[in-house]
């Protein structure tokens, strides 16, 4: 694991980097009503990208699109390769990995075999030797290593969203989808949780990508920031600039 | 290294360890004898349609039409062909598994009650196959007569003498349940309990869940067709009686009674209702009537099955088929 310096600052250099996501023309619509709209971003290698806007703009979808949970017209490419409309599994194999906004965790099954079950499935190229290495690396780094024989339907939604994440790291992945992470969880949760992602980020090399409302949690965290209403972006860019945005304020932080 | 020994394993052997040597003391009750090939025959059954059911979370209501299918495969075969009648075991076994995943392929973006809707669709129409089919030697109604006996070497099993079929039907269901044991708590075992849990989740960390439904559907219609194979030899002769709504309510009681979703309680469950089954057949028309009421008071008492109750598993699997798909349906489709 290439450790960074330990800064809180966010690296200013990631824009220098290749495009490890690209999104072209990207749309869904359901029946009448268009939930994504001819959207098309890149995220370089590094970053961590805030997606925000009011309910019902599309954010999810786009996940959802991106991960091959539905279907869409456009382009996505992942390291330069074509991506489009593969399958969830694919998707995963290929080095992408996400949480869900519901936390949703294998609830019969312990800690130990959530996380287990990322490791095995998800990680193609994996030796068994190496399959405990990796579930354990991912349960020290989140906290969770005490609890791993804990039943995961008995943990309290913060512990089951460090469960999500733990097992989308042992997929060994070079992007994360995160939809939500924050959502539900109480104030003195919500700060560990931003160390954990920006950790992800910088100490794993792993780029983000992450779904929120609260804006203070999008304004530490992201490089840069889009924001969707209707399915259409607004505006992207660096968060100070974009909630200075008079058409931002007005549909979404007015 | 460590070796687990898990709760699961000790009661599955321990089961088998005393129908080891239940024979020692029985071998003269041919009656009882009979029974416990039975119990061997349905439980071993109940237990895969657990493993479906209770593990995979998958609806099946065709385990029926599986067995039925091999039982005839193997009985044809070898009534009609000449093939040594283990080797027509296995060819139905083998011929369930394609009709398996032949009724998987339609289910495979549907779920829960569609399922069953599917392959119950089956279950009803093998029936009236056989019965259409009579030209090609099924026997119609009247059923499959003469099916070969099984021999060993120069010995021919007979019907006089139970034990060889006894020991058997212990090793064949014993190796179909050990399959069972060894898959639940496999890699496989865990692609299975992931899906049943949280489908969404499992295609995040990267399961094929095309492959690991279609696997569900292939092995446990091959483990029920092997099931099915050893009992038309056994019977002698197999009717299309076989999908009536009594045995199947049986099987199912045994699953129920036994705890779904914990291996081995379908097996128990197998010993349990036929015996009850038995002990109250003095009561004819009145049998199923007080059947039902026991079940009844079985289920209120007991919801999670003898094994769910004893509580010896802390809970691990055991989670009621009920209560998690309501609470599937109530975090489906929301927002993903």
């Amino acid at each position: 694991m290439a450790s960074t310096a330990n800064t809180n600052s966010k690296d200013e250099r990631v824009g220098a980097q290749a495009p490890i996501l690209q999104v072209r023309n990207l749309s869904k619509a359901f029946g009448a009503m268009l939930a994504v709209n001819d959207l098309s971003f890149e995220i370089p290698a590094g970053e961590v990208f805030g997606i925000a806007g009011p309910n019902g703009a599309g954010k999810t979808t786009v996940f959802n699109l991106i991960t091959g949970f539905l279907q869409g017209t456009g382009e996505v490419r992942f390291e330069d390769k074509n991506v489009t409309n593969l399958k969830p599994y694919q998707i995963c194999h290929r080095g992408i990995a996400r949480t869900l906004q519901i936390p949703q965790i294998f609830s019969t099954l312990d800690v130990f075999s959530n996380v287990r079950f990322g490791a095995h499935f998800g990680n193609k190229h994996l030796k068994d030797g190496n399959e405990a290495e990796i579930i354990h690396r991912a349960l020290d780094f989140v906290g969770l290593q005490d609890d791993k024989t804990a039943i995961a339907e008995n943990m309290d939604l913060f512990h089951k969203k460090l469960i999500m994440i733990a097992a989308a790291l042992a997929t060994q992945p070079r992007l994360l989808l995160l939809d939500e992470p924050i959502g539900g969880l109480s104030p003195a949760e919500i700060d560990p949780l931003i160390k954990l992602i920006r950790k992800i980020n910088q100490e794993w090399n792993i780029t983000v990508i992450i779904i929120e409302h609260l804006m203070k949690v999008l304004k530490e965290l992201s490089h840069r920031l889009m924001i969707l209403h209707y399915g259409e972006e607004i505006r992207t860019g660096p968060p100070a600039e974009v909630m200075e945005d008079e058409k931002v304020k007005e549909v979404y932080l007015g | 290294m460590k070796i687990e020994i898990r709760q699961e394993l000790i009661i599955f052997l321990a089961m088998y360890l005393v129908l080891l040597i239940l024979p020692l003391f029985l071998y003269k009750d041919a009656y009882v004898i009979g029974i416990l090939i039975t119990c061997m025959v349905w439980g071993a059954m109940a237990s895969v349609w657990n493993f479906t059911m209770g593990y995979a979370g998958i609806f099946t209501f065709g385990q029926f039409g599986f067995f039925v299918v091999a039982a005839y495969t193997s009985g044809m075969v070898t009534k009609y062909l000449g093939i040594s009648p283990w080797l027509g075991i296995l060819i139905g076994g083998l011929m369930a598994a394609v009709v398996g995943v032949l009724i998987g392929l339609p289910c495979m973006k549907l779920k829960g009650a569609y399922i069953a809707l599917i392959t119950f669709a089956l279950h009803l129409v093998v029936a009236p196959m056989i019965k259409v089919a009579d030209p090609l030697g099924t026997g119609g109604s009247t059923g499959l007569m003469s099916i070969p006996k099984l021999s060993l070497g120069a010995y021919t099993f007979s019907r006089t003498d139970l034990i060889p079929w006894y020991y058997t039907a212990l090793v064949i269901s014993f190796l179909v349940l050990l399959v069972v044991y060894k898959t639940i708590f496999s890699s496989v075992g865990l692609g299975f309990i992931g899906l049943r849990d949280s489908e969404d989740f499992a295609k995040t960390l990267g399961i094929n869940e095309y492959k690991y439904k279609l696997l569900v559907f292939g092995l446990s219609a091959f483990l029920t067709g092997i099931m099915g194979g050893f009992y038309a030899h056994y019977a002698g002769i197999i009717s299309p009686r076989l999908l009536g709504l009594d045995i199947f309510l049986l099987v199912m009681l045994m699953m129920i009674i036994g705890g779904m979703g914990i291996f081995p309680g379908a097996f128990l469950g197998g010993f349990i209702i036929l015996f009850l089954n038995e002990f109250l057949r003095p009561l004819e028309a009145y049998r199923f009537l007080i059947f039902g009421a026991i079940v009844i008071v079985a289920i209120k008492l007991m919801p999670e099955g003898i094994l769910g109750h004893l509580n010896i598993f802390k809970n691990r699997m055991g989670k009621r088929l009920l209560g998690r798909a309501a609470e599937v349906e109530t975090t489906r489709g929301q927002n993903i």
